[in-house]
C-alpha cells in the first residue's frame, strides 16, 4: 500500500530549505519502505563548480594569505548536491539519512530500522519528515519519495 | 591529575563515516585512545552498537550527536535525550543550548571556519550567538593538519576574543573521524583526577581541563599554597608559578615523531606572549601576571613547517 509518493524539481534557490511529508500509517501495517531518489547527484560543469568553489574559498581564507594553505578551486570537483531525509512519528524524532547516496531505501520496524533511524515503538500512528536540502548547485535536480506500507514485517 | 586522549568527534555508517559503531571503537582502542564519542550527524542511531562494543573494549564512551544544519554543525555531548535541531534558524540558537543544557547535554561549535558551502554543506558557524558564555566549547583545530590551516587560526582568534571577554570557553580538537586513514591528526586531552567515565569527561570539558596536542602532550599547572590549579580553574593574578610538562612518549602509534619537533614553549597572557621558555621534560618557572588568562603553547616544526602551534592548554584564569 502506498502511503505517500511525490515528484520534485528543485534549483539552486531551493538550497536551505526544508520541504515537509507527512502521512498515517494504518494499524494493519507492520513495516514501512521508504524510496528517495534525486538527480543529478553532483554537478559536472567545470564553470558552475569553479564560481561556487571560488566564492567558498574566499569565505575561507579571509584576510589570510592563501599560501598558508594552498587549495585549489579544481581539487573540490564535481560538487555534489546534499539532499537528506528525517523522520518522525507521533512527534518523536526517529533520526535522519545523513549520507551522500543518490538512490536511498530505509526499511522501519518496530524491532529494526535502517541506519540513520531508530525503531519507532509502533508503527500506526502520524508520521512526518522532511527533506533537508542542504546543497543544490546544479540548475535542476529531480527527486521523488514514495512511502510504502507492508502488512508483514 | 591525569590526562586521557579522547577523541570528542566521530562518525560511523548511521550518517556518512565508513565505520561501523564496533570498528569505530575498535579504530580507538588500536590508535591508544582513552575515551571515544560518537557523535553522527542528527541521529543517536548507532548508539547501542556504540555501548556493547564500549562495554567489550574498555575504553570510555561519550553520546552524542552533531547537529549538522544549514547555518552551523554543533557537537551536543551527553544530552540524554533529542532536542530537534530542525527548523533552527540563526536567531533561535541561544534558545536551543538552553534546551539543551536542560537535558544536561554540552554544546561545541565544530570547525567554526572551515571550508563550506557548497564543498562542505553548513560548516561555517552563521549562527548568531547572543550569550557565548553558555557554549561549552569550540573546536579550534579539525581534522588533519590542523595546527597549519588557515581555519584553525581564524577558530583560536575567535576563541582568544571570547577569553578577553570573560568567556570561559573550552578549546578542543576534533578528529572529525569518518574513516581510517594515514594522515596526521591532533589529539583532545581531559585532565581527570577519580575514575575515568563518561561524566567524569563532559565534567572536565565543561570545566576546560583539557589539553591539545599535536604531537607531545604539553601540560601546565599553577603551584600555589592552596594546592594546584589547572586549566579553567582560577588563581591570584600577580606572581604566578607554573609547573611545565612535556609528554613526548603520549598515543606513541598516531603521530609521526621525525616530523613533529617541539622547538619552545610560550606562555601567552590575554592574547600576548610574556615569555618564552625552552623545552623539557618539566620545569617549573614564574611569571608576573595580570588578571585575565594565562595559556601555555607548544610551538616547534610541522612536517617542514616551523613555528607552528604544535600543542596548547586551555587557560588558567588570574583573577
Amino acid at each position: 500500500m502506498i502511503l505517500y509518493e511525490r515528484h520534485y524539481n528543485w534549483t539552486p534557490e531551493d538550497t536551505r530549505r526544508d520541504i515537509p511529508f507527512a502521512f498515517c500509517c494504518p494499524s494493519n501495517i507492520k513495516r514501512l519502505l521508504i524510496t528517495f531518489t534525486f538527480s543529478p547527484g553532483a554537478e559536472q560543469q567545470p564553470e558552475r563548480c569553479e564560481m561556487a568553489v571560488e566564492r567558498a574559498l574566499t569565505r575561507y581564507y579571509d584576510r589570510y594569505p592563501r599560501d598558508i594553505q594552498p587549495m585549489q578551486s579544481e581539487q573540490f570537483f564535481p560538487i555534489k548536491n546534499l539532499i537528506t531525509l528525517s523522520l518522525e512519528r507521533d512527534g518523536v524524532y526517529l533520526g535522519n539519512a545523513h549520507r551522500w547516496q543518490t538512490e536511498q531505501v530505509h526499511i522501519l520496524t518496530t524491532k529494526h530500522a535502517s541506519r540513520g533511524f531508530e525503531p519507532p515503538c509502533a508503527m500506526e500512528g502520524t508520521w512526518a519528515g522532511m527533506l533537508h536540502i542542504h546543497e543544490i548547485l546544479s540548475q535542476v535536480c529531480e527527486g521523488y519519495l514514495r512511502v510504502e506500507g507492508s502488512e508483514d514485517a | 591529575m591525569k590526562w586521557y586522549p579522547v577523541e570528542l568527534h566521530t562518525h560511523t555508517e548511521h550518517s556518512d563515516g565508513d565505520f561501523t559503531p564496533t570498528q569505530l571503537v575498535q579504530a580507538a582502542k588500536a590508535r591508544g585512545f582513552a575515551g571515544v564519542a560518537l557523535t553522527d550527524h542528527n541521529t543517536k542511531s548507532g548508539a547501542t552498537e556504540f555501548n556493547a562494543a564500549i562495554e567489550k573494549s574498555g575504553l570510555t564512551g561519550v553520546h552524542g550527536i552533531e547537529w549538522t544544519t544549514y547555518w552551523g554543525h554543533m557537537l551536543v555531548l551527553g544530552e540524554y535525550t533529542y532536542t530537534d535541531w530542525r527548523g533552527v534558524t540563526p536567531d533561535m540558537i541561544d534558545e536551543a543550548i538552553k534546551r539543551i543544557h536542560d537535558h544536561c547535554g554540552l554544546v561545541g561549535i565544530a570547525h567554526p571556519f572551515a571550508l563550506s558551502n557548497p564543498v562542505n554543506t553548513g560548516y561555517h558557524w552563521e549562527f548568531q550567538i547572543a550569550d557565548w558564555q553558555a557554549v561549552d566549547f569550540l573546536e579550534v583545530w579539525s581534522r588533519d593538519n590542523a595546527p597549519c590551516k588557515v581555519q584553525s587560526l581564524r577558530a583560536i582568534e575567535l576563541w582568544e576574543q571570547l577569553l578577553n571577554r570573560g568567556c570561559h570557553i573550552t578549546a578542543t580538537s576534533g578528529r572529525d573521524w569518518h574513516r581510517e586513514d594515514t594522515r596526521s591528526y591532533a589529539h583532545t586531552y581531559v585532565g581527570i583526577e577519580d575514575e575515568l567515565n563518561e561524566q567524569n569527561v563532559l565534567q572536565a570539558i565543561r570545566d576546560s581541563r583539557i589539553c591539545l596536542a599535536a604531537g607531545p602532550l604539553l601540560t601546565m599547572q599553577a603551584e600555589t599554597a592552596q594546592g594546584p590549579v589547572y586549566p579553567g580553574q582560577q588563581t591570584e593574578s600577580g606572581n604566578v608559578t607554573l609547573k611545565l610538562c612535556m609528554d613526548d612518549q603520549t598515543m606513541p602509534h598516531d603521530w609521526d615523531r621525525t616530523a613533529i619537533i617541539p622547538e619552545k614553549i610560550v606562555l601567552v597572557q590575554n592574547g600576548e606572549v610574556i615569555e618564552t621558555l625552552p623545552v623539557c621534560a618539566e620545569q617549573t618557572v614564574t611569571v608576573r601576571t595580570q588578571k585575565g588568562w594565562l595559556r601555555a603553547d607548544l610551538i616547534g616544526r610541522y612536517f617542514g613547517r616551523e613555528e607552528q602551534r604544535i600543542a596548547l592548554t586551555n587557560p588558567i584564569w588570574t583573577a
